[in-house]
């Protein structure tokens, strides 16, 4: 039966961990503050070590907080991170997404950093500023940096955060022979904005039960074996990992059966881990996916696609590994355009108007359980200081 | 006169490439892509690629033989896929012959527009070049190999769609 508005707006009779306020992924103040307490005060990945493979290599990074950054890697080969604004008047320092650069010269005035961090040239010093101020007085602002769990550089702008191995915990520990045993390799990298809120992506990566919408994930996954055997693990810190599956590529009709997989995956087993508050690694077999969410608005979000290989792969298997990522996960391949589509059309959907998200499927944490989100959601709400199900009254706006 | 009967040889070939692939790329904007299967030749390869500046890689997005393809165009009712709308606006550049003039290499620009089927609001999708490879049959020009060279990397939500 159809309902009526009071109805539409009325809170769904489940416990209220299992909905989600639909001004959640709509509200600017919700987002500005998401910003500041989720963002500035967790790990966030920004590259991987591959892009920045020599010294004096550069990445810069729009971090999902709002500030922009750079990822340097020294003369001494240790990679750094800083905020990519040049401390005299504010300009942007590094323009180019990458580059090798052993001094990084402001455009603006001239400034020279090294590769550390440090202000080597001011034009003119003393005849400007005398004994007042000196180079020392205008370094780079530093940015806590580690690199781990598949040679990815981590970033986190408070200082007081816990350490990036706390923070992971034991969520990518059914993946960390496979990341770590070989250095790896980007290979592909791609972005895509989409008209919509950073969690409904990160909701697309935490259920299965949209499977339906994927025709080649419902011939080669859902159709067979081991599929509804699938469980979820939730982690401390809002992470969670969904438990492995052997594919059957060849159920879809044209696609090859895949001869390259990973070290210590099977052939074609697929694991996936989620980890908060918007970062996924995606092992299918032959190839590793990193997806980033970042934010720039509550309703405008990019999503960052990384694919990689094995740093010592021959031509031959490099290209295997290209083949399979693309073919599902390119940006004209047959999934990604599929979860893009459906978050696009929450994107629209959403706003004043919407009844809320019901995330009220319990199946025993297997694959069609919905606990993926609600345990995003259960750390969303206790570091936001807020329910994400709303005050309760339904005062979202009918 | 020589060379003027040689320009006009060479302009009649440019012409007779050009009409060919503006004809392919209104099938691709009908999505007729049977017909434009049909002017594919044996052998054919297609791709999808661009220039990374952030990992300073080319990258291949898609990568497919002529099987291949006639599979992704099979399957494209299967999925679920955005229906907008999709406009080239192509312009052949250059087109180099060998000697005998049956083969061609093919550059073109193209830009390829989104339109949404809810509103009409249009707007561009991606940028990009098209270097093609034909070969002429009984039948007239066949397209051997199409790479289409991106500019744009954010496209979006994708598409299931060859561009
Ligand atoms: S703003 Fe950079 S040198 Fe002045
Ligand atoms: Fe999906």
């Amino acid at each position: 039966m159809a309902r009526t508005p009071a109805q539409w707006t009325s809170q769904p009779p489940v416990p209220s961990t299992h909905y989600v306020d639909p001004s959640v992924y709509t509200d600017p103040q919700i987002f500005a503050e998401e910003r500041e307490k989720i963002f500035a005060k967790t790990w966030f990945l920004a590259c991987h070590e591959s892009e920045i493979p020599e010294k004096y290599d550069y990445r810069t990074f729009r971090h999902p907080a709002g500030r922009n950054l750079m990822i340097v890697r020294g003369d001494d080969m240790q990679v750094r991170a800083f905020y990519n604004v040049c401390p005299h008047r504010g300009n942007t320092i590094l323009y180019n997404p990458s580059g090798n650069a052993k001094h990084l010269i402001c455009i603006f005035h001239a400034f020279a950093f090294d590769s550390r961090g440090s202000c080597v040239d001011i034009p003119r010093e003393k005849a400007g500023y005398q004994e007042r101020l000196s180079k020392d007085d205008f370094g780079l602002r530093t940015v806590r940096c580690e690199t781990g769990f598949g040679g990815f550089v981590y970033v986190a702008l408070d200082e007081s955060v816990e350490s990036l191995s706390d923070f992971i915990g034991h969520a990518l520990d059914g993946m960390l022979e496979s990341l770590n045993m070989e250095p790896l390799e980007v290979f592909s990298f791609h972005r895509a904005q989409v008209d919509t809120n950073f969690k409904l992506w990160h909701d697309t990566n935490s259920e299965f039960y949209h499977d339906y919408m994927h025709y080649h994930n419902r011939q080669t996954s859902m159709l067979q074996p081991g599929y509804f055997e699938r469980r979820y693990t939730p982690f401390k810190n809002g992470h969670a990992e969904v438990g492995d599956q052997i594919v059957n590529y060849e159920a879809y009709e044209g696609y090859k059966g895949r001869d390259l997989s990973f070290p210590g995956m099977k052939m074609n087993q697929w694991k996936m881990v989620d980890l908060f508050p918007g970062m996924t690694y995606n092992l299918r077999g032959s190839s590793l996916r990193i997806d980033t969410v970042m934010p720039v608005s509550a309703t405008s979000t990019f999503v960052e696609y990384r694919g990689l290989g094995l740093k010592r792969d021959t031509p031959d298997e490099r290209a295997k590994r290209v083949h399979d990522y693309n073919s599902i996960w390119g940006p004209f391949g047959r999934n990604l355009h599929e979860d893009l589509l459906g978050v696009h059309g929450q994107g629209k959907a959403l706003g004043r108007g919407q009844t809320y998200i019901v995330q009220a499927r319990e199946e025993d944490r297997t694959i069609h359980d919905e606990i993926g989100m609600r345990h995003f959601y259960a750390e969303w709400s206790a570091r936001m200081g807020r329910p994400s199900s709303g005050n309760g009254n339904g005062s979202h706006g009918g | 006169m020589a060379v003027e009967t040689l320009a006009s040889g060479e302009d009649r070939a440019f012409r007779s490439v050009s009409e060919f692939l503006y004809r392919a790329c209104l099938m691709l904007d009908a999505r007729n892509f049977k017909d434009w299967l049909d002017v594919c030749a044996e052998g054919f390869t297609y791709v999808i690629c661009a220039f990374s500046p952030e990992i300073r890689r080319d990258m291949v997005f898609l990568d497919l033989d002529l099987e291949g393809m006639t599979t992704l165009v099979k399957h494209l009712p299967r999925h679920n896929t955005d229906q907008s709308t999709f406009t080239r606006h192509m312009t052949v550049y250059t087109a180099e012959f060998d000697a005998p003039g049956t083969t061609c290499k093919a550059l073109s620009s193209v830009a390829v527009y989104r339109t949404e089927l809810d509103g009409g609001t249009t707007h561009l999708f991606a940028l990009g070049r098209y270097h093609d490879t034909l070969k002429m049959t009984p039948g007239g020009w066949r397209f051997t190999a199409r790479e289409v060279r991106l500019e744009t990397r954010n496209l979006g939500i994708g598409t299931h769609y060859p561009l």
